[in-house]
């Protein structure tokens, strides 16, 4: 029987030979580089700080002791990369920008906290080729308006996205260390 | 000035004429200089006291500690602390390791204890383009000539990063059909085994050396493509026409054919996720004279609400040949429903209860129609490790139902 779907004719008379030939060529190319940036810069720090708060603020930073270096181990499952963490408030809004990994890659998320509530989260930079759904406004939005209950836990679930599960996790972690942070400063 | 000059030759000790032939005027130059160099680096930087990097030490006091490091206005100073790579650019910092492992016990129809997989995942950034992704497993805890297990590279690629959401791959690397196939780490599924259908069908997990391309965009949509080795499926003896038995795992595989790959998939950010996925083979069984080439058409769809979820995939090949016909072999598919409920507790763990079931028609000697009914439980206690157990039916036309209890445990990191 037939394919039924048409396949493009170069693709049919591409042989082994000509199979190999394309990766080289498509290795090449790619090692040639690219004048492009590889990371996805959503927006810079500076502008999610200014845009957030109206302005940018002394920075400051909250400088874990002991016992809250290990609430902050319970929330991310390790220690956060620094123990010195810088924020920035204006008001009752405070900024953190936080950063934690998905699969292998960084990922650097802004959160604004006020009054105990998310109310703006928002991906900043993304570096990795997997997972990079969770920068849609979709995603995020449903982290703003939550708070932290017990056990350092958020007031409402989150949805998985599939095949973007290790960053889902990762950017839930942050948005909890987020109000946990808020909460201490 | 002349007041300086006299302080600093009463604290530094010297006479106003120095026997060491600096005058006061040099020095004070130099004062200069290191006072200009100063303000540079506490306004680029923030006040010298505060280093750049935050490696304060713990402190002793149990109150929190929070302090101005930097005036205000800064903005290039922070972007330039946010935007560079966190990951540091020192060797060992731009090599990460990851894995995942699980063990399962199948009890029932049969009594099996297998440490399924143990996995190794070895990556490196070269630059902030160009990176090295690899997976080096153990199946079966013992490989070996007779041995049960083997020794496999699923996955060893360089990765180049071109634009933002476009990126390109070359190497062996696993195609992007199904749920399952690049994502398998055991805290990220329900079910002990996988899922059958992802296992006999497409064939789970299949990886292919060749090159690809990815481009997303940031409205949810994705695309993939890409070129690689072939399947090789037997055509005689006991697994004869199995397409899962094609997989050569680029071990001085034959080239003689080539294949392709695709997928477009969209999350939604509302909880739904689908893809729909393709691979077309230009002849999928070396060994036999004639053409067999081969085309597998798939979706899956995710959905999650609240503790709510459901997985559904259908996967279907369309193989020509006049021996995969007459051995009722040229179409071979398959598809599951799979909803799930998960509770969250505060102390950070989960517990998810699932049912599943899946339908498949495929060969291996002979045509196989299953049918099979899952219901099962995971428990994570923290997100990364899950402790799992389930009862599988499996109704097999002409053979007696197959019922197995499995438990296993599962982490990845």
């Amino acid at each position: 029987m037939e394919n039924p779907i048409i396949i493009p004719s170069i693709l049919v008379s591409a042989t082994a030979s000509k199979l190999r030939s394309l990766f080289f060529v498509t290795a090449l190319l790619l090692s040639g580089g690219s004048a492009f940036s590889a990371d996805r810069v959503y927006q810079k720090p500076s502008d999610f700080i200014r845009g957030s708060l109206g302005k940018i603020p002394a920075t400051k930073a909250i400088t874990l002791n002991a016992t809250q270096q290990k609430t902050v181990r319970a929330i991310l499952g390790k220690r956060y990369k620094t123990t010195s963490i810088r924020y920035w408030s204006v008001g009752k809004k405070t900024a953190l920008i936080l950063e934690e990994v998905g699969k292998a890659e960084y990922i650097t998320t802004g959160y604004v906290v006020s009054e105990g509530k998310i109310s703006t989260v928002k991906v900043l930079v993304y570096r990795e080729t997997h997972g990079w759904e969770v920068a849609r406004p979709a995603f995020t939005k449903q982290l703003e308006g939550t708070q932290l209950k017990g056990g350092n836990q958020l007031s409402r679930p989150v949805k998985n996205i599939a095949g973007a599960t290790l960053s889902v996790r990762a950017l839930t972690k942050l948005a909890r260390l987020a109000l946990y942070l808020d909460s201490i400063k | 000035m002349r007041f300086k000059h006299t302080l600093l030759a009463f604290v530094i000790g010297l006479p106003a004429s120095s026997a060491s032939g600096v005058t006061l005027e040099e020095l004070a130059a130099r004062l200069e200089l290191l006072e200009n160099k100063l303000q540079k680096y506490e306004s680029r930087y923030g006040p010298l006291k505060t280093p750049k990097q935050e490696t304060i030490s713990m402190p002793e006091s149990s109150g929190t500690r929070s302090s101005v490091v930097a005036a205000p206005s800064e903005g290039s100073s922070i972007d330039n602390a946010f935007l560079e790579n966190p990951g540091g650019n020192r060797w060992y910092e731009k090599t990460t390791i990851g894995g995942y492992g699980e063990l399962h016990l199948n009890t029932g129809d049969k009594d099996q204890i297998d440490f399924h997989r143990w996995v190794l995942f070895v990556n490196h950034r070269f630059n902030d383009r160009i990176k090295l992704f690899s997976e080096f497993e153990l199946e079966h805890s013992l490989s070996g000539n007779g041995k049960p297990g083997e020794v496999e590279l699923e996955q060893a690629y360089i990765e180049f990063d071109l634009d933002q959401g476009l990126s390109a791959k070359a190497g062996v690397y696993l195609l992007p059909l199904g749920f399952l196939n690049e994502t398998h780490e055991p805290d990220t599924f329900y079910g002990v085994e996988r899922n059958n259908v992802e296992k006999n069908i497409i064939p789970t997990t299949w990886w292919e050396g060749g090159a690809a391309v990815s481009k997303s965009f940031d409205s949810g949509l994705g695309f993939d493509f890409g070129v690689h080795s072939g399947l090789n499926v037997p055509t005689a003896g006991s697994k004869a026409f199995s397409i899962r038995s094609g997989r050569q795992k680029v071990a001085e595989a034959d080239a003689t054919n080539w294949a392709a790959s695709a997928r477009v998939r969209y999350a939604g950010g509302n909880g739904l996720s689908v893809s729909g996925f393709a691979n077309f083979q230009s002849d999928i069984a070396n060994g036999s004279a004639e053409d067999n080439s081969a085309l597998l058409l798939g979706a899956a769809a995710q959905y999650n609400s609240g503790g709510f979820g459901l997985r559904a995939l259908v996967s279907h090949w369309n193989i020509d040949g006049a021996s995969f016909e007459a051995a009722d072999a040229d179409k071979q598919w398959g598809y599951f429903v799979e909803p799930s409920y998960r509770w969250s507790f505060e102390n950070g763990g989960s517990v998810g209860i699932f049912g599943r079931y899946s339908s498949y028609e495929y060969a291996s000697g002979t045509r196989k129609e299953v049918d099979e009914y899952t219901v099962g439980v995971n428990y994570w206690p923290i997100d990364n490790v899950v402790l799992k157990a389930d009862y599988n039916v499996l109704k097999e036309d002409g053979k007696s139902d197959n019922n197995t209890f499995n438990f296993g445990v599962g982490y990845s990191f």
